[in-house]
């Protein structure tokens, strides 16, 4: 018996202009019966009107029906795109006063003028994590004092432990006692990745979707967890597996927090910068390779206080190349639709890796290892010669970072990466380096024997520096 | 080249625009608008903005995220020679086709509300099993007062456990709308996002619940305050499940129906006005009246009906950004009386009440004409649904009003019938109007005031 389904002529990459949303009528056996509509709101409602008609006067949305009649009934397809729009500002002073970002900075220009014509008080909801609020939390209340604006903030614990959805519930709960407008008084997050993650998806979730913004106080959270749409907390010992891919209004980048980090902090944020370097920038490389070790010890400052448009200082150039090139690969593939993503490099075998050795090893160090052994892995294949791959696990060392970890055994790199297989739709998708700065990705198996080949040459090598060059 | 252009003096900024093209695997801004399309795999919808001023650089991202679902209606889906329950939601040929030559036995987790459970258990269980599928059931009671992230987060834990593929492998929710809500949601957050189905098994989950992208559930004691906006991959619409619909339910679902009708389509509302009673006493079963032999189809017309101006409100408005939605019709009051009230009203009970003095307010401010005002209240009560409650006073109203602003970006946006099938949005009624209305709404009413929904 014969069913009816319906073709709607999209793509499997429906953001890729070329494909088709197409309404052309396939010629052929089936879908004689099959119709395109358009949509057009007249006064204030909306009406379907067959694509061949004269458009009625309007407004167009953007969004189809097409509709597909057989012998057993009827099938409607909706395509209805959704665009998010998000802002990633670099700036310095964010919680000087004087600096109207933190306030105002998601806002373009037109709504602005509107809101600040506004007699309405302004109402902020602040989560702050809980160490950063004991370096920054006066200064936060502060700002928002300073400018009239009535502000709750919540200071809580965020760690890779904690990460879950009771945390979120908390944070829920206090929101939703503070009645914030649906609209135009985004809640605000302050800290690392994980406090920007959980925030997120306590975010996502209330009403369906509340506007919120990120203020990264690590360096990880700068280059990595804020310029995406990815919000998430732990689930069932499975690190991120429950989430949203709603992006925040806006992001707020300011290398000043980095002053209170912790060196070893530091070196963690640097992995995912080494990430996208190794991924897609020599310039980047080659400026880590060579200064690592002085933005190791500034902790990413610029030197000297000058503004103006002097010669960019390697802090500044490393982290706007690093989100520069990060938002190149996540813009297009916001939602992940297209599992192929650079930006895992570092990523296969890590999440296991963390979870399971937690809390050894922070975030970033644990992408490191998982880079480290993916770079014997290039290596072994013939896609970096012996030199390069030196250089790579040098640049490492200078940025203080872990190349190796006991915890990181074959058992664990062949589970890590069969659960790989299973979550991305039955292929390895492998990013790799096929030189300095430049990589592709891999969908073949990596044979159990070249696998062992390589995890023994690479501990051989590298395991008496793994765990000993901290600083 | 990109666009540069320098602003007032205040601010003298730089803007460049920025197109996003693949090679191979690596994603590349390139300057301006023109590209090469020879050179690249591809070309991204999305786009960057660069703008940098002496004081920062700001990086606007523009990212159009596409929503494609289906919703079909047929008959016999649990007929065991029907495959739409499993493959239905596939809308590539060659795909279809490779999937049913692979011969490999398809794997699927079905949620299914505890009641409907009793009544089509057996009946998904043996379709299940004749179609060889590795499968899971889970049967759970799904009610207003336990909708909540508890259940979603019990849902959650039984899907770990069971292994899905992250894209093929779709979640089955069969069940009336508190179930497609709470499993939805369970389906957005795993792995952040997890294809689901919807199978509406009421009438109301039929032309509400089920037809757009809303999952949710309660929080704090208010209705719906926690939830998605991500679309089921496909939503399955069999009719043969109102069968075994009490009588109430049925009345139910009739609301949501009756809602459309009102806010836009006549035609539906002289159908649901001349045959509404048949279709009750036919549980909307065609095959089973007169009218049904005959090429009438009164209950498939009026779903359709029911269906599809539902999609057009819905689709190019999925994520609510314009928050002035004709679908908000008998949704402004009757949440905070849902709730009040928990669980004597049903939802779509609520609603009615709320359209039935939204009808009064329409009246009083002379959008319809008294004849119009008592010819649609006559139809309320012979689809046997309320028309009042003493719980709606004019304290639930203004309080409700009052949310609504604050919820509703500072506008009441009231959508008000100006015409049998014909509606408008009004943000100025004043609380005389509102009070008069209510006056008239007691009196009138509220003697008469349908008492047939014996909980």
């Amino acid at each position: 018996m014969s069913y009816c389904y319906t073709v709607s002529g999209v793509s499997l990459r429906p953001d890729t202009v070329g494909a088709g949303h197409s309404a052309a009528r396939h010629s052929g056996s089936m879908l004689s019966n099959k119709c395109g509509f358009n949509l057009v709101q007249v006064g204030g409602t909306w009406v379907r009107q067959a694509e061949e008609k004269q458009q009625v006067e309007g407004r167009l949305s953007e969004a189809k029906i097409f509709e597909n009649k057989c012998d057993h009934g009827v099938s409607w397809t909706v395509v209805s795109p959704i665009v998010f729009t998000y802002r990633v500002t670099q700036c310095k002073n964010l919680l000087d006063p004087s600096n109207g970002t933190l306030l105002w900075g998601h806002l373009e220009d037109e709504a602005l003028e509107s809101t600040i014509r506004s007699v309405r008080p302004v109402k902020r909801f602040v989560v702050i994590d809980q160490t950063v609020n004991r370096l920054y939390g006066a200064r936060v209340a502060k700002y928002f004092q300073d400018r009239g604006v009535v502000c709750k903030i919540l200071p809580l614990p965020t760690t890779e432990e904690n990460k879950s959805l009771e945390l979120v519930t908390k944070i829920l709960e206090e929101v939703h006692a503070f009645d914030l407008d649906r609209r135009s008084e985004p809640i605000i997050a302050v800290g690392g990745g994980v406090c920007l993650d959980v925030v997120g998806l306590a975010a996502s979730l209330y009403r369906r979707r509340t506007p919120y913004i990120r203020v990264p106080t690590t360096v990880l959270a700068y280059v990595d967890a804020s310029v995406g749409a990815k919000t998430g907390v732990n689930f069932a010992g499975g690190k991120n597996k429950l989430g949203s891919y709603v992006p925040p209004v806006a992001t707020f980048l300011d290398r000043a927090f980095f002053q209170t980090l912790p060196p070893r902090q530091v070196s963690n944020g640097m992995a995912e910068m080494l990430k996208m370097a190794l991924m897609k920038h020599r310039g980047l490389f080659e400026l880590l390779e060579a200064d690592g070790s002085e933005l190791l010890r500034s902790k990413m400052q610029s030197p000297g206080g000058g503004g103006g448009a002097e010669r960019e200082d390697g802090a500044a150039a490393s982290t706007r190349i690093a989100i520069e090139t990060m938002l190149e690969e996540l813009a297009p593939n916001l939602w992940e639709d297209d599992l192929d993503r650079l930006v895992d490099f570092g990523h296969l075998i890590s999440p296991k890796l963390e979870m399971a050795v937690l809390p050894a090893l922070l975030h970033g160090e644990a992408v490191n290892v998982d880079m480290s052994f993916m770079v014997y892995v290039a290596h072994q294949r013939g896609l970096l010669t012996a030199q390069e791959k030196q250089r790579v696990v040098r640049c490492m060392l200078g940025l203080a970072l872990p190349v190796w970890h006991p915890g990181c055994t074959l058992d664990l790199v062949r589970a890590a990466l069969e659960e790989r297989r299973s979550h991305s739709a039955g292929s390895l998708r492998m990013p790799l380096p096929t030189g300095l700065g430049c990589a592709e990705i891999f969908h073949d198996a990596l044979e159990d024997n070249v696998l062992c080949q390589v995890h023994q040459n690479w501990t051989d090598e590298l395991n008496q520096l793994g765990t000993n060059q901290r600083v | 080249m990109g666009k540069v252009h320098v602003r007032d003096n205040a601010a003298k900024e730089k803007k460049t625009e920025f197109r996003l093209v693949r090679v191979k695997d690596t994603w590349k801004r390139k300057l301006g608008k023109k590209v090469n399309k020879n050179k690249v795999d591809c070309v991204s919808a999305a786009k960057i903005f660069e703008t940098s001023t002496v004081k920062d650089t700001t990086w606007t991202v523009i990212s159009p995220i596409t929503f494609t679902y289906k919703v079909t209606e047929t008959r016999g889906l649990l007929d065991p020679n029907s495959d739409t329950l499993l493959l239905g939601h596939i809308t590539d040929p060659q795909h279809l086709e490779e999937i049913k030559a692979l011969n490999k036995p398809l794997k699927r987790f079905v949620v299914v509300d505890q009641e409907v459970y009793k009544i089509y258990g057996a009946k998904i269980t043996e379709y299940l099993e004749f179609h060889n599928v590795l499968y899971k059931i889970l049967a759970l009671p799904t009610t207003e007062e336990n909708k909540s992230m508890e259940v979603a987060l019990t849902i959650l834990e039984e899907v770990n456990n069971f292994c899905l593929d992250r894209r093929t492998e779709p979640i089955i929710a069969i069940g009336g709308g508190v179930c497609l809500d709470i499993v939805g949601l369970a389906a957005s957050l795993y792995r952040r996002r997890t294809p689901y189905i919807r199978v509406p098994t009421t009438l109301l989950s039929y032309i509400d619940a089920s037809v757009g992208a809303k999952t949710g559930v309660n929080f704090a004691n208010c209705k719906n305050k926690l939830g998605t906006y991500i679309p089921p991959t496909a939503a399955f619409l069999d009719l043969s499940f109102i069968q075994t619909l009490p009588r109430r339910h049925i009345c139910n679902g009739v609301a949501e129906m009756l809602k459309m009708a009102l806010m836009k389509h006549r035609g539906l509302f002289e159908l649901l006005d001349k045959h509404g009673r048949m279709l009750l006493e036919t549980k909307f079963q065609d095959a089973g009246s007169i009218y049904g032999q005959s090429s009438f189809q009164a209950a498939s017309r009026a779903t359709r009906i029911a269906i599809t101006t539902m999609l057009e409100e819905l689709a190019p408005n999925l994520w609510e950004d314009d928050l002035n939605r004709l679908v908000d019709f008998g949704h402004l009051i009757s949440p905070a009386l849902e709730m009040k009230v928990l669980p004597s009203l049903l939802h779509g009970e609520a609603v009615n009440i709320d359209m039935s003095y939204m009808v009064y307010v329409a009246q009083e401010c002379g959008l319809l004409s008294e004849d119009e005002k008592q010819r649609i209240i006559r139809c309320m009560v012979g689809l046997e649904l309320p028309v009042w409650h003493e719980e709606v006073t004019m304290e639930l109203i203004q309080k409700s009003l009052q949310d609504r602003l604050k919820h509703s970006g500072g506008l009441v946006r009231m959508p008000l019938p100006v015409g049998l099938g014909q509606a408008e949005i009004f943000n100025t009624t004043s609380y005389e109007i509102l009070h008069r209305a209510h006056e008239k709404w007691c009196g009138e009413l509220s003697m008469s005031s349908h008492s047939s929904c014996d909980p």
